[in-house]
């Protein structure tokens, strides 16, 4: 535990955020773009970790509080013309939240296997609603977003991007700091113990299924606000962000950096998100690649992508 | 009481197809304890090649061999599904499991898509060619009783294989306990490659058997899934029993909620679920499973 307060670690973290911040210096509204989506996923895998990387749940249906985020957020600046920044976010995340805190409590009962299928199920409910419910949400066509207001600026992906960016920046920071806040509090430590042996976590006293319950609704939370977030940067919903493909791209992207490591989530969001905006430029056919992509990890990479690099490199370092 | 018997058809009709799904995916993840997130690909390529099949051999009588050419042909690809790649992480932590079985899904609907189009194959010439039947002065299409009678026969056959031959016995040993039937001596692997291909021939009948009743087309495969995990967890993991009651429920929600409470059809299945989840957990035939 030592490495979080060692000097190295505290430039490190400086120098970070100095090159987050001097992103917006480039000039270039396609990076602020490409930086805001990856750094909306990084919020919503980070959330997504404190239950598949702290608790050891697995779920596949966390695109559906990511779209009810973006949905509020979609259907009040445009339905009902209300787009004053703190309202409207607040209320995409006590949607999202609420809905979490029913189907978690659903869902948490159980355990594995179980879990995942009963969160992918619920979702895809969402999905279907948005279809049925076409008045209020379009349909297929999804329902285009207006600007949030906050003292008289605008913020949207489609504008002024720096401005955009800087707001996204500091809830990806803010998320950053909760989270972390969250998996080194006792309760983090409890969920990490229930990850580790729900058995022996039941023994010493930790309610294992209303903690899974509140670990649920707290990842809930990161994913509404990063839905949110998400809405106003495309100016554009459509319900593919209820569907359980979406849902397994966070599950790719936390992989691809890590579960069992704090940053991990982060660093799998932002190379999920360049890869994407590399593959799908040269190719049409991007599920196939991702297809593939997830294969060839779920094979190859047994500890996940870093995990395995880490173990493979080390053990060519010892040889040398 | 003419319209109500009109329904009640439909749904026995629904409760058909969704049983041939659900029962291979519940059998695969009770024996091999995988869930099959393609499964529902299995079942849209069923249709897939159905409907094509059906299209060129319309006029001729050799139509009918669409259906258990294109069961065949997805048999044989889940069992080269299970035999080259998801052999490799049965043991494995969960996450890789459904990563793969995900990666999988992806991969067989995009190629769905470039093979056959984005355009829905509707072959209702089929559908209407099978006549209509009188039942008590109301007309109903008799495609939808074949439907029903060959699924309950294939449910027949399902149980007769299960719990009547040697097979079967070897598949429920798997399912219970599979380092135990390991130990006595079970070809483990050739039970799961086995289970993987009646699973891939269910999917794939059922999707060619509900081909002329609607059409092929993309998104399919999610729907499909997702209904038969609602079943699923209705009637338990594991229960074949569970399975058609749990079929049989949606099946009727469904044909009833088209007609009654078109918007909210699909959410009274979820709230079935919901209930069935809230009084018993396992569902309603299903067993206590291990923890983990």
């Amino acid at each position: 535990m030592g490495f979080q307060n060692t000097l190295y670690c505290k430039v490190l973290v400086l120098t970070c955020i100095l090159l987050l911040l001097s992103i917006p210096l480039a000039g270039s509204s396609y990076l602020n773009f490409l930086a805001c989506m990856a750094l909306v996923y990084s919020i919503w895998a980070l959330g997504y970790n404190l239950l598949l990387g702290y608790t050891g749940l697995l779920s596949f249906g966390h695109g559906a509080y990511f779209g009810l985020g973006a949905y509020t957020v979609a259907i009040l600046t445009t339905r009902y013309s209300i787009q004053s920044l703190p309202v409207v976010l607040g209320t995409a995340i006590l949607v999202s939240t609420f809905f979490g805190t029913i189907i978690g409590y659903l869902c948490a009962r159980h355990v594995a296997k179980y879990f995942a299928l009963l969160t992918l199920a619920f979702s895809q409910l969402f999905y279907a609603l948005t279809f049925k419910l076409y008045k209020w949400t379009g349909g297929s066509d999804g329902i285009g977003v207006k600007p949030l207001k906050l003292l008289g600026l605008e913020f949207s992906g489609i504008g002024d991007t720096v401005s955009y960016y800087y707001l996204v920046l500091l809830f990806f920071l803010l998320s950053l700091y909760t989270s972390w806040r969250i998996v080194n509090s006792p309760f983090g430590k409890a969920l990490q113990a229930i990850r580790d042996n729900p058995l022996k976590a039941e023994s010493i006293g930790i309610p294992v299924k209303r903690y899974k319950w509140y670990a649920f609704i707290v990842s809930t939370v990161y994913s509404g606000l990063a839905g949110a977030l998400y809405a106003p940067l495309f100016g554009h919903v459509v319900p593919d962000l209820f569907h359980f493909s979406f849902s397994g791209e966070v599950l790719f992207a936390t992989l691809l950096g890590g579960h069992r490591i704090f940053i991990g989530p982060v660093i799998g969001a932002i190379v999920f998100t360049i890869a994407r905006s590399y593959i799908t430029a040269v190719t049409i056919y991007w599920p196939l690649v991702l297809g593939l992509l997830l294969v060839i990890v779920a094979l190859f990479f047994p500890h996940g992508v870093i995990g395995t690099l880490y173990t493979t490199l080390k053990g060519r370092f010892r040889r040398l | 009481m003419m319209w109500m018997l009109r329904f009640i058809l439909d749904g026995f009709f629904y409760a058909s197809i969704l049983f041939l799904i659900s029962s291979g995916l519940t059998l695969i993840f009770s024996v091999a304890g995988i869930i099959n997130l393609a499964h529902g690909c299995l079942y849209m390529l069923g249709a897939y090649i159905a409907a094509t099949l059906i299209k060129s051999l319309i006029d001729t009588p050799y139509a009918i061999l669409a259906f258990p050419v294109a069961a065949f042909i997805v048999g044989l690809l889940g069992l080269f599904i299970e035999r080259f790649i998801i052999r490799w992480i049965y043991g494995r932590d969960l996450v890789y499991q459904l990563l793969l079985t995900f990666g999988l899904a992806l991969i067989l609907s995009d190629i769905t898509r470039i093979v056959f189009g984005t355009e829905p194959i509707y072959v209702t010439k089929l559908y209407i060619n099978t006549g209509v039947i009188d039942i008590l002065g109301s007309f109903y299409p008799v495609y939808n009783f074949i439907v029903i009678i060959v699924s309950l026969i294939i449910g027949c056959l399902i149980w007769i294989i299960l719990y009547k031959t040697r097979i079967g016995m070897m598949i429920r040993a798997c399912a219970l306990d599979r380092e135990m039937s390991e130990a006595i001596g079970l070809n483990t692997g050739n039970v799961f490659s086995l289970t993987f291909l009646m699973g891939a021939i269910l999917a794939g009948i059922s999707g060619a058997l509900v081909v002329p009743q609607s059409a092929a087309m993309l998104g399919i495969d999610a729907d499909a899934l997702v209904e038969s995990f609602i079943v699923i967890v209705i009637g338990g993991v594991g229960s074949i029993k569970g399975a058609f009651i749990g079929s049989l429920l949606i099946g009727l929600i469904r044909s009833f909620g088209i007609v009654f409470f078109p918007e909210i059809e699909l959410a009274i299945a979820y709230l079935v679920m919901i209930v069935v989840l809230l009084v018993r957990p396992r569902g309603l035939f299903g067993r206590e499973f291990r923890v983990a």
